[in-house]
């Protein structure tokens, strides 16, 4: 059994394909959503999911969120007394998910799809795959969010042909792809996107906006100094920005430094905070119609995906740009695990999808570096020439042919860039080779350089000598910022070595934490309760029976429930 | 080859092609089938950009869209060049007008897709009655049209249609949008008239109205700004930026594969020449120069002397002019479409002139010359082969012409020196007009070889020569130039093949044949014969017993007969011996064996006449002992003295070899 895993900035889900239809997997707490925390809890064994997201406030040092940006780069996050990579903690989610799904399906689990930002670069889906594979699972395949997305709505589709675009704002990333869907054939015409640009920024803008308006007076100007009111902080605005959803004006309030701050923020207030950000939402989209060469009105359809479409002023923002609702029929948060699931299918070759064939596209273009004659018999280097076009179907072969620019040349030197700026210096490099060839007056030795990509997004260079038939091969798989094989092994067995909370035990652990949280956040009278209502389920905790457990669980969620009202995923 | 692998037959119908791509794409899963995969999806584009292309075409000239896709801009006079097809890539047009060619269209009926319903507040009929109006009746009064669109919705998110098919409400939605976007650009050129910051301010102003908020109302904007700011002669360049800053069009302007409208384009082109450090050009007169680079590289109908004259005066193939940071592709564009033309011009002269003399076809071919196209070394190249191409078939080749045009192509310099490293045809034709150089001299060395003895020169005199058949016995009578003779033939046979087809065969076959020679050097004469013979013949003169008469006759016949007798039966038992041995037949080691005996002045012969004649001196015992033994002496010494020039004659021996060195043989 293959899985669908979409594997987000605030959110991870887990879906697989069954009896015809995607089916969402719950975790240990009966939700589909388990939010990308990771943290250590107090015996050091590894948490994730919602108890480590309420350890976020009571326990920063021991806990961490947003990893998922920092993939394909070398950053090291401190958790406790231990360093761990991006790829690492993604792993630690993954193997969380993966426990769900064995648990859901009674079996073991060792494929999986899983998901990345269209607009992820080469190095931070090698970083995917690689985590996967620290999570023991074997990802079969990489798919695009918005892909996935619209994978699940098309599905769902009954027109026999349409054109739609796929907004899917993540908690940290934006993606647009423009779909048309013909035939059984789901074909993406473009994608783009912006890999820094997602519901955390809002939440960040509403930080912003608090210091400036309520925490200068206090004197609290740096939000991140103190992680503890960061976090703090960071949950008040998630909460605010969810409220805006309902109701005109919200108020975010924090205790700093035994004072009581409060902020109320009404629908315009934080239109206008958030304007630099919807501004970013619609140069991607411009890009991307631009690309699939339709106009706004051509489109049928616009689909929402990812949890911060549900901000009204996203959804107005969409509505003004193309004149007309968006789809709603999915829940966005679910959508592209779904279609992650709907993909698993077809890799397991479901017989149910027997009908459906997808296409995808690179969202950057692949070239090397050249140098163009500005002159008779002047030539400047440092120029780009795409051979694989951006938003090409793949997998895609396509060739170019170069020739030498000086008399008796002894080598041609072929350097690999991914970008869309004319000079390569402002493109990434991903790697080059230098090839010989025969002395000969300037240009009569030709070389072509054939791209080869295949659907996981592997790039293969081949270049022939056409006087010679020699065949020369570079295939980009070593990127700075990607784990080698040899370190792979290395951080598996590290990995081994962790202490995992036990499954079972995740629900009193997150209510524990959520106890701890609401504690240190409460005052006066509120505060007692929850002390003693946490010190009464302690020791029923030690008692070990399970039904005396369940009943003072239910107990002290109920009473948190009653102060805080329900808890948000 | 697309269409097998489609499985259709050349259809225009996309549908059809679409159909058959996915059908066969289950079958060809791209994970499963990479490379069938890669084929299929090659194959399909192929199908849809042809079967897109053969619409185009039909449509005619005067309608094309600028994208296949749904497009609203519609170009009029839209480029394409006669040998290359339209690319993906927006081409720049001449000039946009969106709205005149788009309601030029008939109403079709389209065909029907999803249409969102809304439970329309007038009744239904009405509002698609006014839809279609909107989207089709050209005549409609603008102010009519806005009304419409505000009572019944269609800018907002839940308008108003009745039902109609989604391209009607597309096309009134851009109608609107094209007369807000025009009443917007009147506005800002009236506050252009009152300055220029004035305008900058105005436009601020207006972009910021939520109507030009919506993706496809921007687009429209951003096109008519674009083809307004165009069209000015006078380019303000303050609201320019402001436009380009609104629009954000310089990333995508610098972007390897921009993919703008061609207004766009030009705009974003003209304000990065003119920021350009060290530009020091009026931004109109940028504009003018852009311009005219524009329609001459996309330009459907051309102006052939204009676009001379432009190509000249703007000098877009001058190799000397700096052309950095103007559009490579456009520059390429025009000057292959500059070089078509002047290559075309040239060749329909020399066409015309084919039938006349050669002095006629060099002025036709002078005449192009000065055509714009040839300041680049590069394009005189390609024409010049294309020429050598054509002409290489004649059968007799015009050589004057051939050097003018080797010349001209830089492939000799003034002098008719080939330069190097030339290969193709420019090898060729040097290579053509090189032998016929050295034709040339050959020939007038001949002429200068008829006073000459034994040099290179007198050889190509009996080469090449018109001569009675005595005079070349004659000539042939000297063996030195015999030997030279062969020694030139071997190294034309080598090093000039062709050449070696133009001397006579019968010359050849004559010089080729063993021959006794009777003439040596005159120092032979004198070592081989004279020297041999004159002791003897001393020897008879100091014999007292014969009388005066006897005397000198005894010593004529010494003399005279002596060395030919010997001379000839040397070289006739030699003769005789190769003939024995088969060695005659054995051409490689006839010099060897061949040189003695036909040399009857050789070192063989002077030894043997050396002898006999010692002999014969002596067995007239009317000599003294000690005279016959000098003679002896004195003939060995001539002998080896002989047989060491000689020798050293042999090795030092310079042949005919002008390309070497060109003066060596003179």
């Amino acid at each position: 059994m293959i899985i669908g895993i979409d594997l987000g900035t605030t959110n991870s889900l887990v879906a697989v394909w069954r009896d015809g239809q995607a089916e969402m997997i719950p975790n240990a707490l009966g939700h589909a959503l388990t939010p990308s925390v990771v943290g250590l809890d107090d015996s050091g064994a590894v948490l994730v999911g919602l108890a480590a997201r309420e350890r976020l406030i009571t326990h920063p040092q021991l806990t961490t969120a947003v990893f998922k940006r920092y993939m394909g780069s070398d950053r090291q996050t401190r958790l406790g007394s231990q360093l761990f990579r991006p790829e690492e903690l993604s792993a630690l989610v993954l193997k969380s998910l993966k426990a769900d799904a064995e648990r859901f399906l009674g079996e073991t689990v060792t494929e999986a799809v899983i998901t990345v930002p269209a607009y992820f670069s080469d190095a931070q889906r090698k970083a995917t795959k690689i985590a996967g594979q620290l999570a023991g699972l074997k990802v079969e395949r990489l798919v695009n969010e918005p892909t996935a997305a619209a994978l699940a709505y098309g599905l769902h589709q009954n027109e026999p042909e349409s054109r739609f675009l796929v907004f899917d704002l993540g908690g940290g990333t934006f993606d647009i792809s423009i779909l048309e869907l013909f035939e059984g054939v789901m074909e993406v015409r473009a994608s783009a996107g912006d890999n820094f640009l997602g519901g955390e920024d809002f939440s960040e803008a509403l930080i912003d906006g608090f210091i400036e308006a309520v925490g200068k007076q206090h004197g609290l100007t740096d939000k991140q100094a103190d992680p503890v009111v960061y976090q703090a902080l960071r949950k008040q605005a998630e909460q605010a920005k969810r409220g805006l959803s309902g109701t005109a004006e919200v108020a975010m309030e924090l205790r700093y430094q035994e004072q009581s701050l409060r902020w109320a923020i009404g629908e315009e207030a934080f239109l206008k905070l958030c304007e630099p950000l919807l501004k970013r939402l619609r140069e991607p989209i411009e890009k991307a119609l631009r690309d699939a060469r339709l106009k706004a009105i051509d489109l049928d359809q616009i689909v929402l995906a990812g949890g911060a479409t549900r901000m009204p002023a996203v959804r107005k923002l969409v509505a003004k740009l193309f004149g007309r609702m968006p789809a709603m029929n999915l829940n966005p948060d679910e959508v592209v695990a779904r279609g992650a699931a709907v993909m698993a299918g077809l890799k397991a070759r479901d017989e149910t999808l027997n009908e459906v064939v997808m296409t995808d596209v690179c969202p950057y273009s692949q070239g090397i570096e050249v140098s163009e004659q500005i002159a008779t018999g002047r030539f400047q280097p440092g120029f780009y020439l795409p051979i694989i076009e951006r938003n090409s179907v793949v997998p895609i072969s396509r060739e170019q042919v170069v020739s030498t620019i000086v008399d008796n040349q002894m080598a041609l030197h072929v350097s690999v860039y991914q970008g869309e700026s004319r000079l390569v210096k402002d493109n990434i490099f991903l790697g080059e080779i230098t090839i010989p060839v025969p002395p000969r007056p300037a240009g009569q030795i030709s070389v072509s350089v054939r791209f080869t990509y295949d659907v996981n997004g592997l790039l293969e260079a081949e270049m022939t000598v056409a006087e010679t038939g020699e065949k020369h091969r570079l295939i980009i798989e070593e990127n700075p910022g990607v784990l080698t094989p040899a370190e792979i092994e290395e951080k598996l067995a590290a990995l081994a070595k962790l202490k995992i909370h036990p499954r079972e035990l995740l629900p009193n652990a997150q209510l524990m934490a959520r106890a701890d949280r609401m504690f240190q956040q409460a005052l006066g009278e509120e505060r007692q309760w929850i002390a003693q209502a946490t010190a009464r389920f302690q020791s029923m905790l030690e008692s070990q029976e399970e039904t005396t457990i369940k009943q003072g669980r239910d107990e002290l969620k109920t009473l948190l429930d009653q102060l805080e009202g329900e808890g948000w995923l | 080859m697309p269409w097998d692998v489609l499985g259709l037959a050349e259809t225009t119908d996309e549908r059809a092609i679409r159909r058959a791509y996915a059908a066969r794409l289950k079958q060809t899963r791209p994970e499963d089938d990479a490379a069938g995969f890669v084929r299929l999806r090659e194959a399909y584009e192929h199908a849809l950009g042809w079967s897109r292309w053969q619409a185009m075409q039909a449509q005619g000239g005067e309608l094309a869209a600028a994208d296949g896709e749904g497009a609203v801009t519609v170009v009029s006079g839209a480029a394409q060049t006669v040998d290359e097809r339209p690319v993906s890539s927006p081409l720049p047009a001449v000039s946009v007008s969106a709205m005149t060619g788009m309601l030029a269209e008939t109403p079709a009926q389209p065909t029907v897709r999803t249409v969102w319903q809304r439970d329309a507040g007038a009744p239904r009929d009405q509002a698609r009655e006014a839809l279609r109006q909107v989207a089709f009746d050209r005549d409609m009064d603008d102010e009519q049209v806005l009304a419409l669109a505000e009572q019944y919705g269609w800018l907002g998110e839940a308008p108003h249609t009745g039902d109609a098919p989604m391209e009607w409400l597309a096309r009134a939605r851009s109608r609107c949008a094209y007369i807000h976007a025009q009443k917007a650009v009147k506005l800002i050129a009236a506050a252009l008239e009152e300055g220029e910051s004035r305008a900058v301010a105005r436009f601020g102003l207006i972009v910021r109205a939520s109507r030009w908020e919506s993706l496809d109302g921007r687009d429209m904007l951003k096109q008519v700004l674009a083809n307004w700011l165009r069209g000015r002669t006078e380019p303000p360049m303050q609201l320019l930026r402001a436009v380009i800053a609104w629009a954000g069009w310089l990333d995508d302007f610098r972007s390897s594969a921009p993919t703008m409208a061609p207004d766009e384009m030009m705009l974003c082109q003209l304000s990065e020449l003119a920021a350009q450090p060290g530009q020091t050009a009026e931004p109109a007169s940028l504009l003018a120069k852009l311009e005219r680079l524009c329609h001459a590289a996309f330009a459907q109908e051309l102006d052939s002397e204009a676009l001379l004259q432009t190509a000249r005066e703007d000098g877009w193939l001058d190799p000397q002019a700096d052309w950095s940071g103007w559009p490579q592709s456009w520059l390429n564009r025009a000057g292959g479409r500059v070089y078509q033309l002047c290559a075309q011009r040239m060749q329909q002269a020399l066409e015309a002139a084919d039938q006349q003399d050669e002095v006629a076809r060099i002025a036709a071919l002078r005449a192009g010359f000065d055509d714009p196209a040839w300041l680049d070394g590069a394009a005189r190249h390609a024409m010049a082969e294309r020429l050598v191409t054509l002409w290489r078939e004649e059968p007799e080749p015009p050589l004057l012409l051939w050097g003018v045009l080797a010349r001209w192509a830089g492939w000799q310099d003034a002098d008719g020196q080939s330069c190097e490293g030339l290969s193709g045809a420019a090898a060729w034709l040097c290579g053509q007009l090189d032998q016929e150089r050295v034709w040339q001299r050959w020939c007038e060395m001949a002429a200068e070889g008829a006073q000459q003895k034994d040099t290179d020169a007198a050889a190509l005199h009996a080469l090449l020569q018109p001569m009675p058949a005595w005079r070349q016995h004659w000539l042939a009578g000297r063996f030195p130039l015999q030997l030279r003779v062969r020694h030139v033939l071997a190294y034309v046979e080598q090093h000039w093949p062709a050449l070696f087809t133009r001397i006579a065969p019968e010359r050849v076959a004559f010089w080729r044949q063993d021959r006794l020679s009777l003439q040596g050097g005159w120092w032979h004469g004198l070592v081989a014969c004279w020297l041999p013979a004159i002791l003897p013949a001393m020897g008879i003169l100091n014999r007292e017993e014969l009388t005066l008469t006897w005397k000198i006759l005894l010593w004529l016949a010494t003399m005279f007969a002596l060395p030919t007798v010997l001379v000839l039966s040397v070289a006739t038992v030699q003769k005789g011996w190769r003939r024995l041995t088969g060695l005659h037949r054995q051409p490689e080691r006839q010099d060897v064996l061949a040189r003695a005996a036909r040399n009857g002045f050789g070192p063989l012969s002077v030894l043997a006449s050396a002898l006999l004649a010692t002999l014969v001196g002596t067995a007239s015992q009317a000599i003294m002992e000690i005279e016959s033994w000098l003679a002896l002496a004195f003939a060995m010494v001539a002998f080896a003295a002989t047989l060491w020039v000689w020798l050293e004659r042999q090795a030092n021996k310079p042949a005919v070899a002008p390309d070497e060195d060109g003066a060596a043989s003179r």
